[in-house]
């Protein structure tokens, strides 16, 4: 879904002013729904989680003034419910316009990764990643790097026993480094993208 | 709003497309209100990504997860890029440094169930010149750190922070412990920007009146130490750092934030980490 945001700046106030009073705060928790509110659209198989996403903070924005004075209860489960109708009317129009099932979808998945893995060059992806691991910090970096190291047998009990070493619980362990990994990826993005456009 | 704790198990059916409706949208809404359903289904993702990679899912298990995750340009994208950072992670030989001292060397080295006596001694005589030549350095004053730190107070000086700076930039930074899953705050350097005004956001629970920061660029950087800073009480939950720009350079920087209690006694509070570009 290619649109234009259309959330006015009033709308946007309006929506910080309803998630918390404080302006800072709300800032933080705004932040925070937009990406767990993408993620619904990713879970639920949508195509496009940025672009719905948008339009879901554009539809609560349209209505925010009205809602501040007459919804009870978390604002943040007005969007998700607002999530869930997207999510429906998305899955109607795939419907709609095109028929296909799983097994058509991840024949298309498999093919697609042979496909896209020569639009992007190995060493062009290896060259922003160590341009990229540069960026984090040492710890990140050399927390990152140990929990992949090791072949693939040893790998379960080197990341136990790295938890054991950081005195966290194996799941502390794989938050910190799905954040690292995060990062890392929108770093490696950015720089993967603008290669492309200097091509 | 904490309900039970689920199975990393339940968590990965769900991440995988394989509950119903009703399941599916509890969890949904949960993970939006409640923080620790949500690093639960971080934690679940993250191991799935893992087997994933790691070729350990089912052929079942691997055609749900390759529908789930391989369905847009971007998720596979992202997927190809989570496999180059293992297989680089995997390449590096054990004994390369991947920093200065990594753990993994460390660990090996320090191993207590192969300690001969001239190991004992080698770490004693590293020891003995590490002492020497961290005297050495005490003994000759950094005068460009101190110039910084200098600089460092009288910006952050509470008569002066009144004063709104020309050249001036401000970065929202939230603690580590509320960060989920948004990107890391990042300043982009410009020539036009000589003061950077960090807005340290702070947790609800943690209330103080009295601080210490520390900014440091990577572990193994000299920090720089800010005065104390008292919270003002028109933003009680907002701690303001300022920062020449001219300290800065590209990288991730962290800080250590503590709190002075009423008896002088100094407690670590937060973590902040923002990255500098440009």
């Amino acid at each position: 879904m290619v649109r234009d945001s259309v959330t006015n700046p009033d709308g946007f106030d309006e929506i910080l002013a309803w998630l918390n009073p404080d302006r800072e705060l709300a800032a933080t928790m705004y932040v925070q729904l937009r990406h767990d509110v993408a993620r619904i659209f990713l879970w639920n198989r949508c195509s496009d989680p940025e672009g719905l996403t948008d339009e879901v903070f554009d539809r609560v924005a349209r209505k925010v003034h009205n809602l501040r004075q007459t919804y009870n209860g978390d604002p943040r489960l007005f969007f998700y419910g607002v999530a869930r109708n997207l999510v429906k009317e998305t899955a109607k129009q795939v419907k709609t316009y095109a028929s296909f099932d799983d097994a058509g979808v991840i024949l298309r998945a498999r093919a697609q990764v042979e496909v896209d893995e020569e639009e992007e060059s190995v060493q062009a992806r290896e060259h922003c990643l160590q341009l990229c691991l540069n960026e984090l910090n040492s710890e990140q970096r050399r927390l990152i790097l140990e929990y992949y190291a090791m072949d693939e047998q040893g790998k379960i009990s080197h990341r136990v026993r790295i938890a054991r070493q950081l005195g966290l619980s194996i799941e502390t362990l794989r938050v910190r480094v799905y954040r690292i990994r995060v990062t890392l990826e929108e770093c490696i993005e950015r720089c993967l993208d603008r290669k492309e456009i200097k091509k | 709003m904490n309900g039970p704790s689920r199975s990393e198990e339940s968590l990965r059916q769900f991440l995988l497309g394989k509950v119903d409706d009703a399941e599916r949208e509890r969890i949904e809404s949960r993970s939006l209100i409640d923080p620790q359903l949500r690093e639960q289904l971080l934690a679940a993702e993250q191991s799935l990504i893992d087997d994933y990679l790691e070729e350990r899912l089912t052929a079942d298990h691997r055609e749900s997860f390759l529908l789930q995750y391989g369905a847009s340009y971007g998720e596979r994208r992202k997927l190809r890029i989570a496999k180059s950072i293992k297989e680089y992670a995997e390449a590096q030989p054990v004994t390369a440094p991947i920093d200065a001292t990594p753990n993994i060397i460390r660990r090996r080295w320090f191993r207590l169930e192969a300690k001969p006596l001239w190991r004992i001694a080698a770490i004693l005589i590293v020891a003995l010149l590490l002492a020497v030549w961290l005297q050495s350095r005490r003994s000759q004053p950094d005068t460009q750190h101190l110039t910084m730190e200098r600089e460092l107070a009288s910006l952050n000086d509470p008569s002066r922070l009144r004063e709104a700076l020309p050249e001036m930039a401000s970065l929202s930074v939230t603690p580590i412990t509320l960060r989920k899953v948004e990107p890391q705050p990042q300043f982009m350097l410009r020539s036009e920007i000589r003061v950077l005004e960090l807005h340290l956001l702070q947790d609800e629970s943690e209330r103080h009146t009295r601080y210490r920061a520390v900014l440091q660029k990577g572990a193994g950087s000299k920090p720089f130490n800010f005065p104390e800073i008292q919270v003002s009480d028109e933003h009680p939950r907002v701690i303001r750092l300022r920062v020449p720009t001219s300290l800065l350079s590209r990288g991730t920087y962290q800080i250590i934030l503590s709190a002075i209690a009423a008896d002088g006694s100094v407690s670590s509070v937060e973590e902040y980490n923002f990255t500098v570009s440009g």
